[in-house]
């Protein structure tokens, strides 16, 4: 209980997490826009899924499932994995990512503010590494080649009751497709072309990627979210990207390509920025973000998966105690020695 | 005109409701009933009275004596009599009790002439030592919150050289207005006691800082200080809270910071509520500091206001005055960094600058308390740049050392961070709980090594008077042996004399080993 009649200047957790989950609907709409309703039906199996999974452990716990889920983290967990998941991928994985997420990454850490890594990433660091087949498996961008994909097509393929399959319509990301192609020898160039509609990042990424900016800059202008992390993750990526591009700008993409393709915006603005698994010092924040740039390149360009943001952002929470531990802000009246 | 303020970290912007209060002019309190002086003025030590149950008293005199340097004495804020001497509800969240002087009151000694008299005169014959035993004698403490006496402070501010004399006109907390009431009607009582402090100190320059919420006193200030031979600079703060936290106000002023663990006159700065500045000039005309205004304030009271009230009236008095007539409870302090007061009864303290009075309702139902999510809400609001966070995960992991590692004692409980918390963690309160737990085990500490030389002294004794039986026991053998020695030669005739030597010399023995036993029992005893 507070003592007194505190003034508070009425932010709420609650409230935050609504502003974050509010944000996240551009990049949801453009996901759904882009690769056909498949996201709309993940989102609607992993929201219950959290939530029910969340209840039950808080109950087994002893406390009440009321208070703490209308937090809304278990929500945005959920809509943080279904956000990553490639839009076919059946109905069973994601319900799988969804418990791993919420029962092994959040609540058996001790809820919310416990957990060391980020719960929805680590649901899909475990189906990614399960199911690397599935997992890595897009469609088209059927928004924009015109054939937008069917409800119907969408939860047959999901949920696995009808003719069409997987194979039918799925094929590498552009990011995976550009990697294999220069395992296989060719130019940048040549594995652009290769791709359908080879723009400027692989069809459709780039306005998946603006759409969940258009959200990260409503986190920043509601305070939300401070620039420290998204800006220093973007950077650190730019940054690396640039340099490898000017070494060898036949092997290495442009800093552009990279900063529109793959889940980097979702990472930088909605991803690397939750606080809990994040270095809470203003210099962490900046180092930290930079580390999962840097680490997303590397994995991107010589790793063995074709996008890495899940991993960087694992990294780099494995990290965050160490860099909050050398990050101290100097305290006002300088460093003294403690006083008793 | 001071071109650049500073800037201080973090900060919050509550609001201020300082409009109920800000506009009522200062209005004295007539004490009718019983005045409550607690021997306890903040200060660890307590004073004791000269006075007996049944004398009376005239306003101003004083009550009691004080030892410890760092204390000062009691005075009778009105004419009365001593009615009681006893153990009573004392204004402290703990709401412990501390023995006090009760008067009856019956009246008021003359009114001050309200004229001032010029600082030269004023001095003409006074050392610098009487001015500042003049100000001890007066009871002068600072009124803006800690309730440092103020002799001492200038003393070591005259030892040293200060530089910059800063007064706090900031009064940053929302809802207290009694700074702003005594700028705006006193000033040149302020100013006064400025310049008598600007003769003991000599510093170079002197700033009053005032938040730019309230003009009029920023104003009124200007007029009194322009009016002064002494250069005093009123300074236009923006408002921020916690501007007039004294670290806060000199980083803002001059750019300097407090050393961590150490104090502004090592910088060269000395810093004073601008209330304690008005409490110096009736000390040098001998009349001790008895009144301080208190801003009553909150949805309890249907007269709210700003009172000059005799230290040592029971709140419940003052409240019934402003129409309270409901349950009600009280905090003690502005809102960021008071206390709910548990005992009504409980009197005004010198430092007690404002009580809010809400009427008590049934306690409503407030935002739960959830997890902290890291988000650094709280260290980007701490002024004392510290990580809230962490020192809250280390308190409340019970790891006292390693909050004290992360600077707790630097927090200057100025309720920034709980202000901002999303998770609305009461966490001044953890670190309120560290500090206590700490600094008890400090104390036990010191015991434990006064138990321990004492001990050793104990020891020591006991070896120093074993040693001095030992050593007697030997003397004494060593006389006898000499003895011995000389028997034989005393002559023939002396052999029954010898006979009866030896059987002495027997017994001697037989005493001897019969003490050295006892001393050996004696021994094993101990
Ligand atoms: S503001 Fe509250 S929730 Fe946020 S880091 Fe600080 S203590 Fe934790
Ligand atoms: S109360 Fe202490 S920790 Fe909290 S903001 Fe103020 S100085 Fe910082």
């Amino acid at each position: 209980m507070v003592s007194k009649m505190v003034p508070h200047n009425s932010s709420s957790t609650t409230k935050e997490m609504a502003t974050v989950i509010f944000a996240m609907l551009p990049g949801l709409f453009a996901l759904g826009w882009i690769f056909g309703p498949g996201v709309w039906i993940h989102v609607a199996i992993v929201v219950p899924t959290a939530m029910v999974a969340e209840a039950a452990i808080l109950l087994i716990r002893g406390r009440n499932p009321i208070n703490e889920l209308n937090d809304l983290s278990a929500i945005l967990t959920a809509l943080l994995l279904a956000a990553s998941l490639p839009p076919l991928l059946p109905w069973w994985m994601t319900l799988l990512g969804t418990l791993f997420a919420i029962i092994l990454a959040k609540q058996l850490y001790g809820g919310l503010g416990q957990n060391p890594f980020n719960p929805a990433m680590i649901g899909y660091v475990i189906l990614l590494v399960s199911f690397p087949l599935e997992m890595t498996s897009w469609l088209p961008a059927a928004g924009i080649q015109g054939e937008p994909l069917s409800w119907t097509a969408a939860s047959q393929v999901i949920f696995g009751t009808g003719p069409t399959t997987v194979d039918t319509l799925t094929g590498a990301t552009p990011l995976g497709g550009l990697k294999t192609g220069l395992i296989q020898g060719l130019t940048l160039q040549e594995s652009l072309l290769k791709l359908p509609n080879g723009l400027l990042a692989g069809p459709g990424w780039e306005w998946i990627n603006i759409a969940f900016l258009v959200g990260g800059l409503i986190l920043l202008f509601t305070r939300t979210i401070s620039w420290h992390i998204p800006l220093s993750v973007l950077g650190g990526l730019f940054l690396t990207a640039l340099i490898f591009n000017l070494i060898d700008p036949n092997s290495y993409a442009t800093p552009l390509y990279h900063l529109l393709s793959g889940g980097i915006m979702l990472g930088a603005f909605f991803i690397a920025t939750d606080p809990v698994t994040a270095s809470t010092t203003p210099m962490g924040r900046i180092w930290f973000g930079v580390g999962i740039g840097v680490l997303d390149y590397i994995i991107r360009t010589w790793g063995g998966y074709p996008d890495a943001v899940a991993f960087s952002v694992l990294l780099m929470n494995m990290f965050a105690p160490l860099i909050d531990h050398f990050t101290q802000p100097t305290i006002y009246g300088g460093n003294r020695e403690a006083r008793p | 005109m001071r071109q650049t303020l500073h800037h201080f970290h973090g900060g919050v912007h509550p609001p201020e409701l300082k409009e109920l209060t800000r506009n009522l002019p200062i209005t004295p309190f007539k004490n009718r009933g019983k005045v409550v002086i607690s021997l306890n003025q903040g200060i660890r030590a307590f004073n004791r009275p000269i006075v007996q149950v049944g004398d009376s008293v005239v306003q101003g005199q004083k009550l009691s004596e004080c030892f410890n340097p760092l204390s000062v004495p009691v005075h009778a804020p009105c004419n009365g009599t001593v009615i009681a001497i006893e153990q009573r509800p004392f204004t402290h969240p703990s709401g412990l009790q501390s023995p006090a002087i009760v008067l009856q009151a019956s009246g008021c000694g003359p009114t001050p002439s309200k004229e001032l008299m010029a600082i030269e005169t004023l001095l003409k014959g006074i050392t610098d030592e009487e001015m500042i035993s003049r100000i001890r004698m007066a009871g002068i403490i600072g009124l803006g919150g800690a309730g440092f006496p103020t002799a001492p402070k200038l003393l070591s501010g005259t030892q040293q050289s200060i530089e910059t004399l800063i007064l706090n006109g900031m009064e940053c907390e929302p809802r207290i207005t009694c700074d702003d009431r005594l700028m705006r009607e006193r000033p040149e009582q302020i100013i006064h006691g400025i310049e008598l402090m600007n003769h003991l100190l000599q510093p170079k320059e002197i700033l009053i800082g005032i938040e730019d919420n309230k003009p009029e006193a920023i104003e009124s200030m200007r007029k009194a200080a322009a009016n002064s031979k002494v250069p005093i600079e009123v300074v236009r703060c923006p408002t921020l809270y916690p501007s007039g936290g004294e670290k806060q106000l000199i980083q803002i002023l001059t750019g300097k910071e407090v050393p961590s663990g150490g104090l502004p006159h090592q910088i060269g700065i000395l810093c004073q509520n601008i209330a304690t500045a008005h409490a110096i000039y009736p000390a040098m005309m001998e009349q001790p500091l008895t009144h301080r205004v208190v801003t009553v304030t909150g949805s309890g009271v249907s007269h709210p206001g700003n009172y000059e009230v005799a230290v040592g009236t029971p709140i419940n008095e003052l409240l019934e005055e402003c129409g309270c007539d409901q349950p009600v409870a009280v905090t003690v302090g502005g809102p960021m960094m008071g206390f709910s007061l548990k005992d009504l009864n409980s009197p005004i303290t010198k430092t007690l600058n404002c009580l809010i009075v809400e009427p008590e309702v049934p306690p409503v139902k407030t935002a739960p308390i959830r997890n902290c999510i890291r988000c650094a809400a709280c260290s980007d609001a701490c002024p004392a740049n510290l990580l809230p966070q962490q020192l809250f995960w280390a308190t409340q992991a019970r790891n006292f050392d390693d909050a004290e590692q992360l600077h707790l004692f630097d927090c200057i409980e100025c309720g920034c961070c709980n202000h901002v918390c999303p998770s609305q963690i009461p966490l001044v309160d953890y670190y309120r709980h560290a500090k206590g737990v700490l600094r008890n085990q400090q104390q036990e500490k010191i015991k434990a090594e006064q138990a321990r030389q004492r001990h050793e002294f104990r020891d020591a004794r006991i070896q120093r008077e074993k040693e001095e039986k030992a050593r007697k026991l030997a003397e004494k053998k060593a006389a006898l042996k000499a003895k011995e020695k000389r028997q034989p030669s005393a002559g023939e005739n002396g052999e029954k004399k010898e006979k009866q030597a030896a059987i002495e010399a027997a017994i001697e023995r037989a005493k001897a080993k019969k003490a050295a036993r006892n001393a050996a029992t004696e021994q094993d005893k101990e």
